[in-house]
Protein backbone atom coordinates (compact mmCIF):
# COMPACT_ATOMS: atom_id res chain seq x y z
CA UNK A 1 0.00 0.00 0.00
CA UNK A 2 1.20 3.44 -1.06
CA UNK A 3 1.75 5.63 1.83
CA UNK A 4 -0.93 8.42 -0.20
CA UNK A 5 -3.49 5.24 0.58
CA UNK A 6 -2.22 4.68 3.76
CA UNK A 7 -2.73 8.12 4.99
CA UNK A 8 -5.75 8.21 3.79
CA UNK A 9 -6.95 5.33 5.18
CA UNK A 10 -5.82 5.99 8.68
CA UNK A 11 -7.72 9.17 8.24
CA UNK A 12 -10.69 7.07 7.84
CA UNK A 13 -10.36 5.46 10.26
CA UNK A 14 -10.24 8.54 12.62
CA UNK A 15 -13.09 10.15 10.93
CA UNK A 16 -15.20 7.51 11.23
CA UNK A 17 -14.12 7.27 15.11
CA UNK A 18 -14.95 10.61 15.89
CA UNK A 19 -18.39 9.78 13.85
CA UNK A 20 -19.15 6.99 16.26
CA UNK A 21 -18.36 9.52 19.40
CA UNK A 22 -20.31 11.82 18.40
CA UNK A 23 -23.31 10.02 17.26
CA UNK A 24 -26.07 12.60 18.15
CA UNK A 25 -24.42 14.95 15.77
CA UNK A 26 -22.99 12.59 12.98
CA UNK A 27 -25.63 9.76 13.30
CA UNK A 28 -28.63 10.79 14.45
CA UNK A 29 -28.88 14.41 13.62
CA UNK A 30 -28.54 13.53 10.29
CA UNK A 31 -31.90 11.31 9.59
CA UNK A 32 -34.01 13.40 11.66
CA UNK A 33 -35.63 15.84 8.57
CA UNK A 34 -36.19 12.95 6.09
CA UNK A 35 -37.60 10.60 9.27
CA UNK A 36 -39.80 13.81 9.63
CA UNK A 37 -40.99 14.36 6.08
CA UNK A 38 -41.68 10.91 6.03
CA UNK A 39 -43.19 10.34 9.21
CA UNK A 40 -45.59 13.02 9.03
CA UNK A 41 -46.42 14.18 5.80
CA UNK A 42 -46.10 10.84 3.85
CA UNK A 43 -49.38 10.73 6.37
CA UNK A 44 -50.73 14.06 6.30
CA UNK A 45 -50.31 14.03 2.29
CA UNK A 46 -51.19 10.37 1.63
CA UNK A 47 -54.44 11.88 -0.92
CA UNK A 48 -51.84 13.46 -3.01
CA UNK A 49 -50.82 9.87 -4.31
CA UNK A 50 -54.63 9.17 -5.08
CA UNK A 51 -54.28 12.44 -7.98
CA UNK A 52 -55.08 10.54 -11.22
CA UNK A 53 -51.50 10.45 -13.09
CA UNK A 54 -49.27 10.79 -9.91
CA UNK A 55 -46.25 9.31 -10.51
CA UNK A 56 -45.55 6.77 -7.87
CA UNK A 57 -48.02 4.19 -6.23
CA UNK A 58 -48.58 6.15 -3.49
CA UNK A 59 -47.31 9.44 -1.74
CA UNK A 60 -45.07 7.39 0.68
CA UNK A 61 -43.22 5.29 -2.18
CA UNK A 62 -42.03 9.14 -3.71
CA UNK A 63 -41.63 10.52 -0.16
CA UNK A 64 -38.97 7.65 0.72
CA UNK A 65 -36.80 7.95 -2.36
CA UNK A 66 -36.57 11.51 -1.93
CA UNK A 67 -35.78 11.66 1.68
CA UNK A 68 -32.91 9.94 1.17
CA UNK A 69 -31.64 12.14 -1.17
CA UNK A 70 -31.71 14.64 1.64
CA UNK A 71 -29.86 12.82 4.30
CA UNK A 72 -26.38 13.38 2.97
CA UNK A 73 -27.81 17.36 2.79
CA UNK A 74 -28.29 17.39 6.41
CA UNK A 75 -25.41 15.45 7.36
CA UNK A 76 -23.08 17.77 5.54
CA UNK A 77 -22.76 20.24 8.45
CA UNK A 78 -21.07 17.74 10.67
CA UNK A 79 -18.52 16.84 7.88
CA UNK A 80 -17.75 20.79 7.78
CA UNK A 81 -17.85 21.28 11.71
CA UNK A 82 -15.37 18.77 12.20
CA UNK A 83 -12.98 20.06 8.87
CA UNK A 84 -13.44 23.45 10.35
CA UNK A 85 -12.32 22.47 14.18
CA UNK A 86 -9.46 20.40 13.08
CA UNK A 87 -7.96 23.74 11.18
CA UNK A 88 -8.74 26.08 13.95
CA UNK A 89 -7.36 23.73 17.16
CA UNK A 90 -4.03 23.46 14.76
CA UNK A 91 -4.48 19.68 14.10
CA UNK A 92 -3.88 20.28 10.47
CA UNK A 93 -0.70 22.41 11.53
CA UNK A 94 0.40 19.09 13.32
CA UNK A 95 -0.35 16.81 10.27
CA UNK A 96 1.97 19.31 7.98
CA UNK A 97 4.79 18.61 10.25
CA UNK A 98 4.40 14.98 8.97
CA UNK A 99 5.96 13.36 6.22
CA UNK A 100 2.37 13.15 4.35
CA UNK A 101 0.13 14.84 1.96
CA UNK A 102 -2.92 16.62 3.23
CA UNK A 103 -5.08 15.98 0.81
CA UNK A 104 -4.50 12.28 1.33
CA UNK A 105 -6.06 13.05 5.02
CA UNK A 106 -8.78 15.06 3.78
CA UNK A 107 -9.37 12.41 1.50
CA UNK A 108 -10.13 9.85 4.12
CA UNK A 109 -12.58 12.11 5.80
CA UNK A 110 -14.47 12.86 2.75
CA UNK A 111 -14.57 9.22 2.16
CA UNK A 112 -15.57 8.69 6.19
CA UNK A 113 -18.63 10.76 5.49
CA UNK A 114 -19.58 8.78 2.05
CA UNK A 115 -19.95 5.88 4.31
CA UNK A 116 -20.89 7.70 7.28
CA UNK A 117 -24.50 8.35 5.92
CA UNK A 118 -25.47 5.00 4.96
CA UNK A 119 -27.16 4.01 8.06
CA UNK A 120 -29.31 7.09 7.80
CA UNK A 121 -30.12 5.90 4.86
CA UNK A 122 -30.86 2.31 5.61
CA UNK A 123 -32.97 3.86 8.40
CA UNK A 124 -34.96 5.79 6.37
CA UNK A 125 -35.75 3.58 3.62
CA UNK A 126 -36.80 0.92 6.66
CA UNK A 127 -39.28 3.42 8.21
CA UNK A 128 -40.74 4.26 4.65
CA UNK A 129 -41.17 0.38 4.55
CA UNK A 130 -43.06 0.22 7.56
CA UNK A 131 -45.14 2.45 6.31
CA UNK A 132 -45.80 1.33 3.24
CA UNK A 133 -43.34 2.11 0.96
CA UNK A 134 -42.95 -0.52 -2.33
CA UNK A 135 -39.15 -0.84 -3.41
CA UNK A 136 -39.32 -2.60 -6.87
CA UNK A 137 -35.09 -2.63 -6.47
CA UNK A 138 -32.93 -5.84 -5.89
CA UNK A 139 -30.17 -6.03 -3.84
CA UNK A 140 -27.98 -4.92 -6.94
CA UNK A 141 -30.46 -2.00 -7.21
CA UNK A 142 -29.64 -1.15 -3.22
CA UNK A 143 -26.20 -1.39 -3.67
CA UNK A 144 -26.19 1.13 -6.68
CA UNK A 145 -28.62 3.52 -4.53
CA UNK A 146 -25.90 2.95 -2.16
CA UNK A 147 -22.99 4.09 -4.67
CA UNK A 148 -25.14 7.07 -5.82
CA UNK A 149 -25.77 8.12 -2.40
CA UNK A 150 -22.76 8.09 -1.73
CA UNK A 151 -20.96 9.69 -4.57
CA UNK A 152 -24.10 12.70 -3.79
CA UNK A 153 -22.70 13.21 -0.06
CA UNK A 154 -18.85 13.50 -1.32
CA UNK A 155 -20.37 16.00 -4.00
CA UNK A 156 -22.56 18.38 -1.53
CA UNK A 157 -20.29 17.95 1.58
CA UNK A 158 -17.18 19.43 -0.63
CA UNK A 159 -19.37 23.04 -0.28
CA UNK A 160 -19.28 22.18 3.50
CA UNK A 161 -15.86 21.70 3.76
CA UNK A 162 -15.08 24.92 1.66
CA UNK A 163 -16.91 26.73 3.65
CA UNK A 164 -15.08 25.39 6.67
CA UNK A 165 -11.80 26.37 5.05
CA UNK A 166 -12.36 29.83 3.90
CA UNK A 167 -13.92 30.99 7.25
CA UNK A 168 -11.96 28.50 10.12
CA UNK A 169 -15.45 28.55 11.81
CA UNK A 170 -17.64 25.55 12.98
CA UNK A 171 -20.32 28.03 13.91
CA UNK A 172 -20.53 29.37 9.96
CA UNK A 173 -20.50 26.03 8.65
CA UNK A 174 -23.47 25.40 10.94
CA UNK A 175 -25.29 28.53 10.17
CA UNK A 176 -25.26 26.89 6.13
CA UNK A 177 -26.97 23.99 7.48
CA UNK A 178 -30.54 25.12 6.50
CA UNK A 179 -29.84 25.84 2.53
CA UNK A 180 -30.97 22.27 2.19
CA UNK A 181 -34.39 23.28 2.30
CA UNK A 182 -34.44 25.54 -0.48
CA UNK A 183 -32.70 23.26 -2.65
CA UNK A 184 -34.81 20.43 -2.09
CA UNK A 185 -38.25 22.07 -2.02
CA UNK A 186 -37.10 23.14 -5.71
CA UNK A 187 -36.47 19.84 -7.00
CA UNK A 188 -39.11 16.99 -6.82
CA UNK A 189 -37.61 15.35 -4.30
CA UNK A 190 -40.51 16.28 -1.44
CA UNK A 191 -43.26 16.55 -4.65
CA UNK A 192 -43.71 15.72 -8.23
CA UNK A 193 -42.37 18.47 -11.02
CA UNK A 194 -46.53 18.42 -12.01
CA UNK A 195 -47.49 19.82 -8.96
CA UNK A 196 -44.99 22.30 -8.77
CA UNK A 197 -45.68 26.00 -10.18
CA UNK A 198 -44.47 26.80 -13.43
CA UNK A 199 -41.08 28.75 -12.09
CA UNK A 200 -40.28 26.79 -9.74
CA UNK A 201 -39.92 23.82 -12.21
CA UNK A 202 -37.68 25.62 -14.39
CA UNK A 203 -35.31 25.87 -11.56
CA UNK A 204 -36.15 22.27 -10.66
CA UNK A 205 -34.58 21.78 -14.23
CA UNK A 206 -31.28 23.25 -13.70
CA UNK A 207 -31.25 22.16 -9.80
CA UNK A 208 -28.35 19.45 -9.44
CA UNK A 209 -30.50 17.97 -6.81
CA UNK A 210 -33.04 17.23 -9.59
CA UNK A 211 -30.07 15.41 -11.27
CA UNK A 212 -29.05 13.27 -8.14
CA UNK A 213 -32.74 12.83 -7.12
CA UNK A 214 -34.65 11.42 -10.14
CA UNK A 215 -32.06 8.93 -10.99
CA UNK A 216 -32.11 7.78 -7.13
CA UNK A 217 -35.99 7.57 -6.98
CA UNK A 218 -36.02 5.66 -9.96
CA UNK A 219 -33.69 2.84 -9.55
CA UNK A 220 -35.37 1.81 -6.05
CA UNK A 221 -39.00 1.98 -7.88
CA UNK A 222 -37.44 -0.16 -10.67
CA UNK A 223 -34.16 -1.69 -10.03
CA UNK A 224 -30.75 -0.85 -11.76
CA UNK A 225 -30.83 0.55 -14.95
CA UNK A 226 -27.80 2.49 -16.48
CA UNK A 227 -29.20 5.54 -17.95
CA UNK A 228 -30.14 6.77 -14.13
CA UNK A 229 -27.19 5.74 -12.48
CA UNK A 230 -24.69 6.79 -15.14
CA UNK A 231 -26.92 10.47 -14.39
CA UNK A 232 -26.25 10.52 -11.12
CA UNK A 233 -22.98 9.35 -11.53
CA UNK A 234 -21.64 12.45 -14.07
CA UNK A 235 -23.66 15.26 -12.02
CA UNK A 236 -22.14 14.28 -8.80
CA UNK A 237 -18.51 13.40 -9.96
CA UNK A 238 -18.66 16.87 -11.79
CA UNK A 239 -20.03 19.30 -8.62
CA UNK A 240 -18.05 17.10 -6.63
CA UNK A 241 -15.05 17.51 -9.03
CA UNK A 242 -15.35 20.96 -9.15
CA UNK A 243 -16.19 21.85 -5.39
CA UNK A 244 -13.32 19.28 -4.36
CA UNK A 245 -10.98 20.88 -6.40
CA UNK A 246 -11.32 24.49 -4.74
CA UNK A 247 -11.26 23.37 -1.46
CA UNK A 248 -8.38 21.47 -1.41
CA UNK A 249 -6.47 24.26 -3.40
CA UNK A 250 -7.91 26.73 -0.48
CA UNK A 251 -6.95 24.01 2.24
CA UNK A 252 -3.61 24.01 0.74
CA UNK A 253 -3.51 27.49 0.55
CA UNK A 254 -4.95 27.95 3.98
CA UNK A 255 -2.48 25.91 5.59
CA UNK A 256 0.43 27.23 3.79
CA UNK A 257 -0.70 30.68 5.31
CA UNK A 258 0.73 32.41 2.00
CA UNK B 1 30.69 23.88 16.78
CA UNK B 2 27.74 21.92 15.16
CA UNK B 3 24.85 24.51 14.75
CA UNK B 4 21.53 23.14 14.83
CA UNK B 5 19.37 25.78 14.15
CA UNK B 6 21.21 28.79 11.64
CA UNK B 7 18.48 31.52 10.25
CA UNK B 8 20.00 34.49 8.86
CA UNK B 9 18.33 38.17 7.55
CA UNK B 10 14.99 36.24 8.18
CA UNK B 11 11.75 38.68 7.12
CA UNK B 12 8.21 37.83 6.78
CA UNK B 13 5.74 40.38 5.69
CA UNK B 14 1.86 39.98 5.45
CA UNK B 15 -0.14 41.48 3.08
CA UNK B 16 -3.35 42.88 4.69
CA UNK B 17 -6.60 44.30 2.52
CA UNK B 18 -5.59 47.93 3.38
CA UNK B 19 -2.08 47.86 1.89
CA UNK B 20 -0.58 48.19 4.98
CA UNK B 21 1.67 45.30 5.40
CA UNK B 22 2.58 43.78 8.70
CA UNK B 23 6.16 43.46 9.14
CA UNK B 24 6.32 40.66 11.52
CA UNK B 25 9.98 40.03 11.05
CA UNK B 26 12.33 42.91 10.19
CA UNK B 27 15.63 40.48 9.90
CA UNK B 28 16.37 38.17 12.62
CA UNK B 29 19.60 36.11 13.32
CA UNK B 30 19.40 33.09 15.19
CA UNK B 31 22.65 30.67 15.56
CA UNK B 32 21.82 27.74 18.16
CA UNK B 33 24.37 25.23 18.46
CA UNK B 34 23.98 21.61 18.81
CA UNK B 35 22.88 20.03 22.18
CA UNK B 36 21.85 23.71 23.44
CA UNK B 37 18.39 25.08 24.97
CA UNK B 38 17.68 27.90 23.59
CA UNK B 39 14.51 30.30 24.77
CA UNK B 40 12.99 32.60 22.55
CA UNK B 41 11.39 35.48 24.79
CA UNK B 42 9.25 38.22 23.75
CA UNK B 43 5.66 39.62 24.14
CA UNK B 44 2.66 38.26 22.54
CA UNK B 45 2.66 39.52 19.03
CA UNK B 46 6.07 40.30 18.26
CA UNK B 47 7.50 37.01 15.96
CA UNK B 48 8.09 34.46 18.32
CA UNK B 49 5.65 32.14 17.04
CA UNK B 50 6.76 33.76 13.22
CA UNK B 51 9.77 32.36 13.41
CA UNK B 52 9.15 29.26 14.78
CA UNK B 53 6.81 28.32 12.15
CA UNK B 54 9.24 29.21 9.08
CA UNK B 55 11.91 26.97 11.38
CA UNK B 56 9.88 24.22 11.22
CA UNK B 57 8.87 24.53 7.52
CA UNK B 58 5.02 25.64 8.24
CA UNK B 59 5.20 28.85 6.46
CA UNK B 60 7.95 30.77 3.96
CA UNK B 61 9.79 33.41 5.05
CA UNK B 62 9.48 36.45 2.49
CA UNK B 63 13.61 37.18 2.60
CA UNK B 64 16.05 35.57 4.50
CA UNK B 65 17.49 32.33 4.62
CA UNK B 66 17.48 29.33 7.83
CA UNK B 67 19.18 25.86 8.39
CA UNK B 68 17.58 23.26 10.89
CA UNK B 69 19.66 19.72 11.40
CA UNK B 70 21.62 21.01 8.35
CA UNK B 71 19.05 21.62 5.76
CA UNK B 72 17.81 24.32 3.85
CA UNK B 73 14.36 25.04 5.39
CA UNK B 74 12.72 26.26 2.24
CA UNK B 75 14.20 23.85 -0.35
CA UNK B 76 14.39 20.98 2.34
CA UNK B 77 11.57 20.90 3.88
CA UNK B 78 10.24 17.53 3.96
CA UNK B 79 13.68 16.29 5.04
CA UNK B 80 13.91 19.06 7.56
CA UNK B 81 10.79 17.95 8.86
CA UNK B 82 11.69 14.30 9.26
CA UNK B 83 14.38 15.65 11.84
CA UNK B 84 12.62 17.89 13.86
CA UNK B 85 10.00 17.85 16.53
CA UNK B 86 7.54 20.80 17.31
CA UNK B 87 4.88 21.48 19.82
CA UNK B 88 2.41 24.34 18.29
CA UNK B 89 1.07 27.30 20.26
CA UNK B 90 -2.24 25.80 19.90
CA UNK B 91 -2.70 22.12 22.20
CA UNK B 92 -3.25 20.17 18.91
CA UNK B 93 -4.97 17.20 19.62
CA UNK B 94 -8.47 15.23 18.87
CA UNK B 95 -10.52 15.38 21.79
CA UNK B 96 -12.67 12.42 20.33
CA UNK B 97 -9.70 10.09 20.24
CA UNK B 98 -7.87 8.45 23.40
CA UNK B 99 -4.46 9.22 24.05
CA UNK B 100 -3.01 5.92 22.48
CA UNK B 101 -5.28 6.29 19.43
CA UNK B 102 -3.64 9.49 19.16
CA UNK B 103 -0.04 8.62 19.50
CA UNK B 104 -0.67 5.39 17.43
CA UNK B 105 -2.47 7.47 14.46
CA UNK B 106 0.36 10.16 14.36
CA UNK B 107 3.08 7.17 14.75
CA UNK B 108 1.70 5.64 11.85
CA UNK B 109 1.33 8.62 9.84
CA UNK B 110 5.13 9.19 10.65
CA UNK B 111 5.04 5.72 8.71
CA UNK B 112 5.66 2.84 11.14
CA UNK B 113 3.74 -0.24 10.89
CA UNK B 114 0.88 -0.62 13.28
CA UNK B 115 2.15 -2.48 15.75
CA UNK B 116 5.43 -0.57 16.16
CA UNK B 117 3.34 2.88 16.18
CA UNK B 118 1.54 0.88 19.45
CA UNK B 119 4.96 -0.21 21.08
CA UNK B 120 6.19 3.22 20.67
CA UNK B 121 3.12 5.09 21.87
CA UNK B 122 2.95 2.52 25.27
CA UNK B 123 6.85 3.29 25.43
CA UNK B 124 5.91 7.82 25.62
CA UNK B 125 2.16 6.92 27.66
CA UNK B 126 4.53 5.57 29.84
CA UNK B 127 7.29 8.18 30.07
CA UNK B 128 4.84 11.33 30.68
CA UNK B 129 3.05 9.72 33.35
CA UNK B 130 0.01 8.97 30.56
CA UNK B 131 -0.33 5.31 31.15
CA UNK B 132 -3.31 4.92 33.61
CA UNK B 133 -5.62 7.98 31.33
CA UNK B 134 -3.94 6.08 27.84
CA UNK B 135 -7.54 4.61 27.10
CA UNK B 136 -10.30 7.47 27.83
CA UNK B 137 -10.68 10.14 25.55
CA UNK B 138 -8.56 13.40 25.39
CA UNK B 139 -11.67 15.23 25.98
CA UNK B 140 -11.03 14.50 29.41
CA UNK B 141 -7.49 15.45 30.11
CA UNK B 142 -6.76 18.16 32.02
CA UNK B 143 -4.85 20.80 30.56
CA UNK B 144 -1.47 19.85 32.13
CA UNK B 145 -2.35 15.69 30.61
CA UNK B 146 -2.73 17.88 26.69
CA UNK B 147 0.57 19.27 27.67
CA UNK B 148 2.30 16.22 28.20
CA UNK B 149 0.47 14.13 25.44
CA UNK B 150 0.88 17.33 23.15
CA UNK B 151 4.99 16.67 23.95
CA UNK B 152 4.80 13.52 23.72
CA UNK B 153 3.88 13.48 19.89
CA UNK B 154 6.38 15.61 19.21
CA UNK B 155 8.58 13.17 20.15
CA UNK B 156 7.25 10.09 17.73
CA UNK B 157 9.92 10.54 15.78
CA UNK B 158 12.90 10.95 17.61
CA UNK B 159 13.94 14.44 16.71
CA UNK B 160 17.10 15.96 16.56
CA UNK B 161 16.02 19.36 16.90
CA UNK B 162 12.75 19.76 19.48
CA UNK B 163 10.38 23.06 18.90
CA UNK B 164 8.22 24.30 21.74
CA UNK B 165 6.32 27.14 21.40
CA UNK B 166 5.01 28.07 24.80
CA UNK B 167 5.11 24.69 26.44
CA UNK B 168 4.76 26.15 29.90
CA UNK B 169 1.93 27.87 29.76
CA UNK B 170 -0.75 26.82 32.08
CA UNK B 171 1.13 24.09 33.87
CA UNK B 172 1.14 24.40 37.62
CA UNK B 173 4.68 25.00 38.87
CA UNK B 174 5.24 21.49 39.56
CA UNK B 175 4.46 20.37 36.00
CA UNK B 176 6.43 23.10 34.69
CA UNK B 177 9.13 21.33 36.91
CA UNK B 178 8.82 18.25 35.70
CA UNK B 179 8.51 19.13 32.32
CA UNK B 180 11.57 20.79 32.39
CA UNK B 181 13.09 17.77 34.05
CA UNK B 182 11.86 16.21 30.40
CA UNK B 183 13.55 19.27 28.50
CA UNK B 184 17.47 18.36 30.12
CA UNK B 185 16.97 14.99 30.00
CA UNK B 186 16.24 15.04 25.76
CA UNK B 187 19.49 18.19 25.80
CA UNK B 188 21.76 15.40 27.68
CA UNK B 189 20.54 12.64 25.13
CA UNK B 190 21.98 15.46 22.47
CA UNK B 191 18.45 16.54 21.94
CA UNK B 192 18.30 20.54 20.66
CA UNK B 193 15.67 22.24 21.77
CA UNK B 194 14.16 25.75 20.84
CA UNK B 195 11.69 26.89 22.68
CA UNK B 196 9.35 30.18 23.48
CA UNK B 197 8.26 30.46 27.18
CA UNK B 198 7.73 33.04 29.99
CA UNK B 199 10.06 30.76 31.93
CA UNK B 200 13.66 31.33 30.74
CA UNK B 201 15.99 31.27 33.38
CA UNK B 202 16.75 27.74 32.60
CA UNK B 203 17.53 28.24 29.06
CA UNK B 204 21.44 28.10 28.18
CA UNK B 205 21.14 31.10 25.60
CA UNK B 206 18.07 33.48 25.38
CA UNK B 207 17.32 35.64 22.32
CA UNK B 208 14.70 38.94 23.46
CA UNK B 209 12.33 39.66 20.30
CA UNK B 210 10.77 42.75 19.74
CA UNK B 211 9.07 44.22 17.21
CA UNK B 212 9.93 41.43 14.64
CA UNK B 213 13.65 42.20 15.74
CA UNK B 214 16.18 40.35 18.42
CA UNK B 215 16.82 43.31 20.66
CA UNK B 216 19.56 41.02 22.99
CA UNK B 217 21.10 38.05 22.65
CA UNK B 218 23.15 35.55 25.01
CA UNK B 219 23.08 33.10 28.39
CA UNK B 220 20.36 34.61 31.33
CA UNK B 221 23.77 35.36 32.69
CA UNK B 222 25.34 37.58 30.72
CA UNK B 223 21.79 39.02 29.60
CA UNK B 224 21.74 40.16 33.36
CA UNK B 225 24.70 41.36 33.89
CA UNK B 226 25.24 43.35 30.65
CA UNK B 227 21.16 44.82 30.28
CA UNK B 228 20.47 44.80 33.84
CA UNK B 229 21.25 46.58 37.31
CA UNK B 230 21.72 46.36 40.92
CA UNK B 231 19.44 48.25 43.08
CA UNK B 232 19.96 49.03 46.66
CA UNK B 233 17.36 50.86 48.62
CA UNK B 234 18.12 52.44 52.20
CA UNK B 235 15.71 53.60 54.48
CA UNK B 236 17.09 55.94 56.36
CA UNK B 237 15.01 57.81 59.01
CA UNK B 238 17.27 60.55 60.68
CA UNK B 239 16.76 63.33 57.83
CA UNK B 240 20.45 64.90 58.02
CA UNK B 241 22.27 61.45 57.46
CA UNK B 242 19.29 61.16 54.38
CA UNK B 243 21.04 63.84 52.99
CA UNK B 244 23.98 63.17 53.66
CA UNK B 245 23.88 59.69 51.87
CA UNK B 246 21.91 61.43 48.68
CA UNK B 247 24.87 64.22 48.18
CA UNK B 248 27.73 61.00 48.61
CA UNK B 249 25.61 59.24 45.49
CA UNK B 250 25.42 62.64 43.51
CA UNK B 251 22.77 62.65 40.85
CA UNK B 252 22.23 59.05 40.97
CA UNK B 253 19.79 58.99 43.93
CA UNK B 254 16.16 59.25 44.31
CA UNK B 255 14.78 60.08 47.51
CA UNK B 256 11.15 58.97 48.18
CA UNK B 257 10.12 59.49 52.06
CA UNK B 258 12.72 57.78 54.11
CA UNK B 259 13.87 55.97 51.41
CA UNK B 260 17.17 56.54 49.76
CA UNK B 261 17.38 54.67 45.88
CA UNK B 262 20.03 54.17 43.77
CA UNK B 263 21.46 52.27 40.68
CA UNK B 264 24.82 50.25 40.36
CA UNK B 265 26.22 48.74 36.99
CA UNK B 266 26.84 45.54 38.72
CA UNK B 267 26.78 43.50 42.12
CA UNK B 268 30.55 44.54 42.41
CA UNK B 269 30.22 48.46 42.31
CA UNK B 270 27.42 47.91 44.58
CA UNK B 271 29.25 46.26 47.37
CA UNK B 272 32.12 49.31 47.03
CA UNK B 273 29.37 51.95 47.51
CA UNK B 274 28.07 50.34 50.25
CA UNK B 275 31.41 49.86 51.67
CA UNK B 276 32.36 53.41 51.41
CA UNK B 277 28.83 54.63 52.84
CA UNK B 278 29.96 52.38 56.02
CA UNK B 279 33.37 54.13 56.36
CA UNK B 280 31.25 57.25 56.95
CA UNK B 281 29.44 56.36 59.36
CA UNK B 282 25.99 56.28 56.60
CA UNK B 283 24.45 53.28 57.87
CA UNK B 284 21.01 52.56 56.74
CA UNK B 285 18.63 52.05 58.87
CA UNK B 286 16.96 49.03 56.77
CA UNK B 287 18.41 48.05 53.40
CA UNK B 288 17.62 45.89 50.59
CA UNK B 289 19.58 45.14 47.11
CA UNK B 290 18.35 43.50 44.15
CA UNK B 291 19.98 42.17 41.23
CA UNK B 292 17.93 42.45 37.85
CA UNK B 293 15.86 39.28 36.89
CA UNK B 294 15.80 38.08 33.30
CA UNK B 295 12.43 39.32 33.68
CA UNK B 296 13.37 43.00 34.79
CA UNK B 297 16.00 42.31 31.64
CA UNK B 298 12.83 41.85 29.67
CA UNK B 299 10.86 44.49 30.31
CA UNK B 300 13.38 46.84 30.19
CA UNK B 301 13.95 46.08 27.30
CA UNK B 302 10.58 45.16 25.56
CA UNK B 303 8.75 48.42 27.80
CA UNK B 304 6.53 47.77 30.67
CA UNK B 305 2.91 48.01 28.90
CA UNK B 306 0.90 45.52 28.35
CA UNK B 307 -0.08 47.03 25.10
CA UNK B 308 3.23 49.12 25.37
CA UNK B 309 6.04 49.89 23.23
CA UNK B 310 9.73 49.63 24.01
CA UNK B 311 11.36 52.47 25.55
CA UNK B 312 10.44 52.42 28.90
CA UNK B 313 13.99 52.31 30.22
CA UNK B 314 15.61 51.00 33.54
CA UNK B 315 14.95 53.47 36.16
CA UNK B 316 11.36 52.78 35.74
CA UNK B 317 8.79 52.78 39.23
CA UNK B 318 8.29 49.02 40.07
CA UNK B 319 5.55 48.62 42.50
CA UNK B 320 7.27 47.44 44.91
CA UNK B 321 8.76 50.68 44.88
CA UNK B 322 5.77 52.34 45.48
CA UNK B 323 4.83 50.51 47.56
CA UNK B 324 8.03 51.20 49.91
CA UNK B 325 7.33 54.94 49.44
Amino acid sequence: MSAWTRTAQLSFGRSLRQARRTPALALVFPVIPALAMVGIYAELLTSLGDLPGFPAPSYVDWMAAGAVTVVPMTGAAFSGMALAADIRGGYLERIRLLPVDPLAFLTGRVLADAVRMLPAVAAVLVVAAALGADYGAGLPGFLAVAAMISLWTIAYNALFLLIAVKTRSPEAVQAAFPIFAPLTFLSPVWFPRRLMPGWTERIADVNPVTAVATPIRDVLADGIAWQPVLTTVVVSVGVAAVLQAITARSLLRALRGT
Amino acid sequence: MTLAIEAHALTKTFPTATGDDVHALRGIDVEVPEGQIFGFLGRNGQGKSTTMRILTGLTLPTTGTARVAGLDVITQRRQVQRHIGATLQEVALDDLQTGREHLVLIGSLWGRSGSEATRRADELLEEFGLTDAASRLIRGYSGGMRRRLDLATSLLNEPRVLFLDEPTTGLDPQSRRSLWGRIRQLQSAGTTVYLTTQYLEEADEIAIIDGGTILACGSPDRLRTTYGTTRIEMRITDPARRERTRRELDDRAEIRGEWVRTEMADAAEAARLLGRLGGLGLEADELTVHTSSLEDVFLDLTGTGINGHAGQTAGVESPTEVAAA
